[in-house]
């Protein structure tokens, strides 16, 4: 008899302390780091040119005539490696030259399920896990806004987001969640500013 | 054979007790107390965010110590700790805009670490971060590490002190939740303000 309760005593203090412990494992493989900075070699900061350079492939902006005539910002959807990734542009001045101007990539949006913070957090990573991850960071959670209609925005009843950030402003990381499972389907690295001052 | 069922037993009633005190430290299950201490983000009680000194005087029934009542220059800004009921406030005043009477001054924030003081969800003093989570799942948070002054010029995250502050929709208002080394010591409601 003894012989069958140790065992099963074992088991149920190993699952107890299983449960507690539970984290995210790290993530080793820095391939497709998610940072503050970018995710892998794509940086918030890096120009069309230098991304283009880096990466080895040439950057089709989704609206390139409309980027040349006036739109301030534009996008593009690459392929890095094995993860799809949704970049957005803003044009920038080039002081070297005068009435010049370069694209730089201000947001980097992915869904892939390999890109994962050096903490492990990635898709499908749970609420609980980002906010004890990020335990010395500024976190803002907030619902996410939606269009009602032409003229209306309302707050989603299933949508929001995890903001991490160092600093009120800068660099941040921003974890999109669902609220019926409270999991992870969407990771954003960008700048936030504060233009409500 | 009686024996080890009995510390089998045991194990397991010891074992469901710790889970049960887990539980109740992670998520906000213990009940809202007395209304008179009821925190909500436009105050505790009967104190209200917008009343006149004049008006939270005549409420408790004594007269407000100001800590800057001796300041000679002009006082925009002051606080008085006062006693409501059996708990200890700590009252924050601003001086109110209109003209007249300027000398007027009116509760933008209060704040106390009475355990007898909590929210409508049960949140209290001695509570940690993920009950307060679970009680605001639907309102905008923000949280971290409170910035400490090392000296003049540079400021540090602290080691021990965290706040969450909880608003709602509107932005008008806010339930600050200061904790030291993960639990709430004292609870704000208050305008809200920039950061």
């Amino acid at each position: 008899m003894l012989k069958l309760l140790l065992p099963l005593l074992f088991f149920f203090a190993a699952c107890d302390s299983k449960k507690e412990d539970k984290k995210p494992e790290k993530n080793e493989n820095t391939d497709y780091l998610v940072s503050l900075d970018g995710i892998a070699t794509v940086k918030t900061g890096m120009s069309q040119e230098e991304l283009e350079k880096t990466l080895q492939q040439k950057i089709s902006l989704t609206n390139p005539t409309d980027t040349i005539s006036g739109s301030w910002m534009d996008s593009a959807i690459i392929r890095y490696k094995e993860a799809e990734l949704k970049l957005s542009f803003v044009r920038t001045y080039a002081y070297t030259k005068p009435d010049s101007f370069y694209m730089r990539v201000n947001q980097i949006k992915t869904s892939s399920p390999l890109c994962k913070s050096a903490g492990g957090l990635g898709i499908g990573s749970t609420k609980q896990e980002v906010v004890n991850a990020f335990d010395n960071y500024k976190i803002y959670i907030v619902p996410e806004y939606i269009m009602v209609n032409d003229t209306t925005w309302g707050r989603s009843k299933t949508l929001y987001s995890i903001s991490v950030r160092e600093d009120r402003e800068g660099p941040q990381i921003v974890f999109y969640l669902n609220r019926k499972d409270n999991k992870v389907y969407l990771i954003e690295v960008g700048t936030f500013y504060d233009d409500s001052e | 054979m009686k024996s080890i069922l009995t510390v089998f037993i045991a194990t397991l009633i010891i074992a469901g007790c710790s889970q049960s005190d887990k539980k109740k430290n992670s998520q906000a299950d213990n009940k809202p107390g007395d209304a008179k201490y009821l925190l909500s983000k436009e105050g505790i009680g009967d104190l209200k965010i917008g009343m006149l000194q004049k008006d939270i005087e005549k409420l408790l029934g004594q007269s407000l110590s100001m800590k800057h009542r001796n300041d000679t220059g002009e006082v925009w800004m002051d606080t008085a700790i006062a006693k409501y009921g059996d708990i200890e406030v700590e009252l924050y005043f601003q001086k109110t805009y209109s003209e007249k009477p300027a000398d007027e001054m009116e509760l933008f924030a209060l704040s106390t670490g009475s355990p007898l003081c909590k929210t409508a969800s049960g949140v209290g003093v001695g509570d940690d971060r993920s009950a307060i989570l679970a009680a605001y799942e639907d309102n905008p948070i923000n949280m971290g590490p409170e910035s400490v002054m090392v000296n003049d010029s540079t400021w540090t995250l602290s080691k021990t002190n965290y706040y969450i502050n909880v608003s709602d929709d509107t932005w008008d208002k806010q339930i600050i939740f200061q904790l030291i080394n993960k639990k709430v010591a004292t609870i704000q409601a208050s305008l809200a303000m920039g950061e």
